[in-house]
């Protein structure tokens, strides 16, 4: 299946980007009272442009950034793992969703940030504890999404497996992994974005490096320009990272779309 | 044991809420090597569930099935089943989904595609082998549901209203495409259809069932010669006559 790509679609997208920095710098011209209070776009993306070369704390922006996103795969990598293997257990197996369930339930709701002051008791200042954060905000997503893949799978191509010769142990990975990967993914398309942005989080709390770190540092020593470049940054990267997680799921899951 | 299948005194009961709710009363069938067998009657009298009891995915209330001389209890790949609306695996391209029974056997991978491009081939999919489901038309994914229970050679071909779904232009194409591909390679068919003159074009035997519970009312034996012309007297007359004993108030 080719995609046609839509030029006016990625035309429209681009004005509107331009038409929000325009806004920007209107907004925040010399005399406004917003423009005394942040920079315009223009010294934000000089000043970005400046932390590719020299150092913010200990590490230039991308050094940042690299951590962060480092921080965000082992999370994430984490979370998918045990989210996708507990959701087909309890889509699948009754036994297992009669006692995990409820449990998962609870622990469902709670925010990721309501964890941080637990992450750091257990795990204390270092990595572990924004693994943790990272991990606890994607693992729900995975989960749910899994869980109601295995269960959706429809009684009827099990039948269907089983008069062809699929032997009952084999219907699982024969028929209810591969119906749940177009849900596996929604799953972790979800958990993506949001480890992404619980790592600002983490890093917000304690740490020496980081995007989010960048964050608090700036608001620190109250340089905005620096706290903007790292929201851009934070949006960008987010935004680079649903992208590649959309184009996998339209490789592997172009059978399920209509 | 003569025939290919062989029910017994079949009765099948589903728990309601008023005592049990028979489905299928008391039926009897037999059906020999090669023969279609077209199990006609109006609306929801049970055919599909006969179907689904044959096929091994409902259980007996009472009555015994034997496909070629074994009992049959459990869903398995001497019976082929094809849906009334197509069960395909929606994640395997059209050769996937025709392998899957051979595959499940542990055929060798060039062994299975050669023998699933034969049937692909058989039913007119050619150049469709690496089509997802959802990319094929209506008649096409009941041709790949066809091909996929040919391939698994089963002793038994059960058809649920397969071309119930479809327009009617395609409804006589899939007709006499199934009339071809059985002539070109015979096997057993048990085909439950609920429109008359699908089951004479089809049937060598026509079996009339009551609205529920199902009984068997009264057994036709078609032998027009084949391919068989919807328009010929013998024909009419056949329809003429299957159609009077149906019951009105059922249809």
């Amino acid at each position: 299946m080719k995609k046609k790509i839509d030029v006016t679609r990625i035309i429209m997208g681009i004005l509107a980007v331009v038409l929000f920095l325009c806004l920007w710098t209107l907004s925040t011209r010399e005399g406004t009272t917003l423009g005394k209070l942040m920079p315009g776009p223009g010294e934000v993306f000089k000043r970005l442009l400046k932390m590719t070369h020299t150092n913010i704390g200990s590490l230039t922006i991308f050094g940042h950034m690299l951590n962060s996103l480092r921080r965000v795969l082992v999370g994430f990598f984490l979370a998918s793992v045990c989210g996708i293997l507990l959701g087909l257990g309890m889509g699948w197996n009754r036994k297992c969703e009669a006692i995990l369930r409820p449990l998962f339930e609870l622990i469902r709701p709670i925010p990721p940030l309501a964890w941080i002051s637990l992450a750091i008791v257990w795990f204390g200042l270092g990595e572990g504890g924004k693994y943790f954060i990272i991990f606890v905000s994607g693992f729900a997503n995975v989960t749910i999404n899994v869980y109601s893949g295995a269960k959706a799978v429809d009684p009827e191509v099990i039948g269907a497996a089983r008069m062809l010769g699929c032997p009952k142990h084999r219907i699982f990975t024969s028929v209810v992994l591969p119906s749940s990967i177009p849900y596996i993914f929604t799953g972790l398309q979800i958990a993506i974005s949001s480890s992404w942005a619980a790592v600002v989080a983490a890093e917000m709390v304690r740490s020496t490096n980081g995007i989010g770190w960048m964050i608090t540092a700036g608001q620190n020593i109250n340089d905005m320009e620096q706290i903007l470049a790292g929201i851009i940054v934070i949006g960008v990267v987010g935004f680079l990272l649903t992208t590649i997680m959309r184009g996998i799921e339209a490789r592997l899951c172009a059978w399920s779309r209509v | 044991m003569s025939g290919m299948i062989q029910c017994e005194h079949i009765v099948k009961k589903f728990p309601g809420v008023n005592g049990d709710y028979e489905v299928i009363k008391d039926i009897s069938i037999e059906a020999k090597k090669n023969e279609i067998l077209v199990l006609f009657g109006s609306g929801q009298c049970g055919k599909t569930t006969l179907l689904k009891v044959i096929a091994g995915l409902e259980p007996v209330t009472s009555g015994k099935i034997f496909i070629n001389g074994k009992e049959k209890t459990a869903p398995g790949p001497e019976c082929g089943l094809v849906y009334q609306t197509t069960v395909l695996f929606p994640w395997l391209t059209t050769m996937g989904n025709v392998e899957y029974g051979p595959k499940m056997r542990g055929m060798s991978k060039k062994e299975r595609r050669e023998k699933a491009q034969h049937y692909i081939d058989l039913v007119g999919l050619r150049g469709f082998e690496k089509s997802f489901p959802n990319q094929l038309s209506g008649g096409m994914r009941q041709r790949v549901g066809i091909a996929r229970v040919y391939c698994n050679e089963p002793d038994v071909l059960l058809m649920d209203e397969p071309f119930g779904h479809l327009d009617a232009q395609t409804r006589y194409l899939m007709q006499e495409e199934l009339e071809r591909i059985w002539q070109t390679e015979k096997r057993t068919i048990v085909f439950v259809t609920n429109n008359i003159e699908e089951a004479l074009y089809l049937a060598d035997r026509v079996l009339v069932m009551s609205n529920c519970p199902a009984v068997i009312k009264k057994e036709f034996k078609v032998d027009l010669p084949r391919p068989r012309d919807y328009t010929s007297p013998e024909f009419l007359r056949l329809r003429q006559e299957i159609t009077s004993i149906v019951d009105p108030a059922e249809l």
